[in-house]
């Protein structure tokens, strides 16, 4: 069922150059969050029944330079009480407990309709324009900053289950 | 086979971050055979933006944005984080990520998109001081019946490439992104002859005339001197100019073939100037090359906006140059408002200045010199 997307080339463009020698960070950085984006919120949007507030999806290519599987864990966000890593399987969206794992020398793409960050909880309404950020964490110990542009997004074919607040 | 059609590409490749010229293929398009062109792609991260050193695409379209009224300078800068984002990923063929129609970004043939800003957006959120250069709008200029619909603006986006196909879908995303921060005020919309576009040729008018650019050739000393801006915050970025000049075709069709040659000062068949002909001083040409003319960037596109009900086919041409100080554009266009036998068949009808800041590396955005907060 879980499909992992590997694009080979996207990983030669975009993992940058390594970080200098004799860096104070000893963890050299392998993971590289690019094109992030976050939904938009508008009438349609999730939220949770018992809150009230709203949740989204993000979306974005993660890569992994290194020669091992790395798995991203989870995230915090300073909009956000609450960051899942979620996957949709038979248009059912499900939290996976065990984290995504990006694979070595290999990338994964979180887009409509798949993988996803979801944000939860969100403490303000993310609007067209705005921009969030979020901070993703990955089993080596990496925590990764992504900003990521708020845009309406064209809505996904499956059902999000029973959303509160239509 | 109905249609045989001889294509020339010519294509260039970064390499090692120079700009190296790659190939150039000659083939016939065959029936039931993918276009060559069609994936082929030029950079787009680069010492310059992209489309004005290139060489000339077949299509172009030209949107220009107006910042919505409740938008600061901290907007500025998250609408072209987004649009420097978009425009990286289309021109390389690539969709959006949440493209409602993603596949239409696969033929991107050379597919090129550069952003340039108006004095009036500077103005808007409050950062005039950093506008680079002295002149803030084109004179006015005798000759001109200028329309606002179709002069000045915050934001001009430019669309160029030779698959008018990835080009409307380039457009229709660029312009969806950019909806949470500003409002179209124009669109303009050009066409060559592609035969000629593509083995380097200078294009014909909509008068049945041969366009002689006199650009410097792409990649060359000359050309890089007339174009780009070699100190300040324009600094290997340039300025542009957007002139929408219509065409009085009535009139010009019942003209004779040496009339109109007389008019513009070249031969209408192969483009030759009529430097000895006595009424040379007086032509488009004549009046255009003289020692003022130090040297501009042409990169004009016909216009054919249909017959209107009047029956008046309006079509013209999208002047459009760049030239690293507007007074080099400034000294040729006085010389062709005083005196110029061409303008009795052309009037401009909008006009519009521009800044076009240098081009960027992946991670940087277009005008953060100037929109940084």
């Amino acid at each position: 069922m879980k499909k992992i997307l590997l694009s080979m080339l996207a990983v030669t463009l975009l993992v940058p150059t390594l970080t200098s020698c004799g860096s104070s960070e000893e963890a050299a950085s392998v993971i590289t969050i690019t094109e992030p984006v976050a939904r938009s919120i508008d009438a349609m949007s999730m939220r949770n029944m018992e809150t009230g507030k709203f949740m989204t999806g993000s979306f974005m290519t993660i890569s992994n330079s290194s020669d091992e599987d790395v798995t991203l864990t989870g995230g915090s966000s300073e909009s956000a009480g609450i960051i899942e890593i979620h996957e949709v399987i038979d248009g059912t969206m499900i939290a996976m407990s065990d984290g995504l794992v990006i694979p070595a020398k290999g990338s994964v793409k979180l887009r409509m309709g798949g993988y996803h960050v979801m944000l939860m909880e969100l403490t303000e309404k993310l609007a067209p324009g705005d921009e969030v950020d979020v901070t993703l964490e990955f089993s080596n110990g990496e925590k990764v900053d992504y900003t990521a542009p708020v845009k309406d997004i064209a809505m996904d074919d499956e059902v999000y289950g029973r959303a509160g607040g239509m | 086979m109905k249609v045989r059609k001889v294509i020339a590409i010519l294509l260039s490749a970064v390499v090692g971050g120079g700009l190296v010229a790659a190939a150039t293929s000659v083939g016939v398009l065959p029936l039931g055979k993918k276009l060559d062109i069609a994936t082929v792609t030029e950079p787009f991260y680069g010492l310059h933006q992209n489309g004005i050193e290139t060489e000339r695409q077949a299509h172009s379209t030209l949107v220009a944005l107006d910042l919505k009224a409740d938008k600061d300078l901290a907007a500025v800068g998250r609408m072209m984080r987004v649009l420097t984002n978009d425009a990286a990923l289309l021109t390389q063929g690539s969709p959006i990520i949440g493209d409602p129609q993603s596949e239409m970004a696969e033929n991107p043939a050379r597919l090129t998109i550069n952003f340039s800003f108006g004095y009036s957006l500077f103005e808007k959120i409050g950062v005039e001081k950093r506008w680079p250069i002295s002149e803030m709008e084109i004179p006015a200029y005798s000759i001109d019946k200028l329309e606002k619909r179709w002069s000045d603006g915050d934001l001009l986006v430019q669309v160029s490439g030779d698959n008018p196909q990835s080009i409307f879908h380039a457009v229709h995303t660029l312009v969806k992104e950019s909806a949470p921060f500003a409002t179209i005020r124009w669109q303009q919309r050009g066409f060559l002859d592609p035969a000629q576009v593509n083995v380097g040729e200078d294009s014909r008018n909509l008068m049945g005339q041969i366009d002689g650019t006199a650009n410097a050739p792409i990649n060359s000393k000359e050309f890089k001197e007339r174009t780009w801006r070699s100190s300040g915050a324009l600094k290997n970025g340039t300025t542009v100019v957007v002139r929408r000049i219509q065409l009085n075709l009535g009139t010009w069709d019942r003209l004779s073939s040496n009339m109109k040659g007389d008019s513009l000062g070249r031969e209408l068949a192969d483009g030759k100037k009529l430097t000895k002909d006595e009424h040379f001083s007086k032509s488009h040409v004549g009046r255009a090359f003289t020692s003022n003319n130090l040297g501009i960037t042409r990169r004009g596109y016909n216009y054919d906006d249909n017959y209107l009900p009047s029956g008046v086919h309006d079509v013209g041409l999208i002047f459009i140059t760049y030239q690293e100080s507007l007074s080099r554009y400034l000294r040729i266009q006085e010389s062709l408002n005083e005196q110029d036998e061409l303008n009795r068949w052309t009037t401009p009808i909008g006009s519009a200045l521009f800044v076009a800041p240098a081009g960027v590396r992946e991670g940087d955005w277009i005008g953060s010199k100037f929109f940084a907060s």
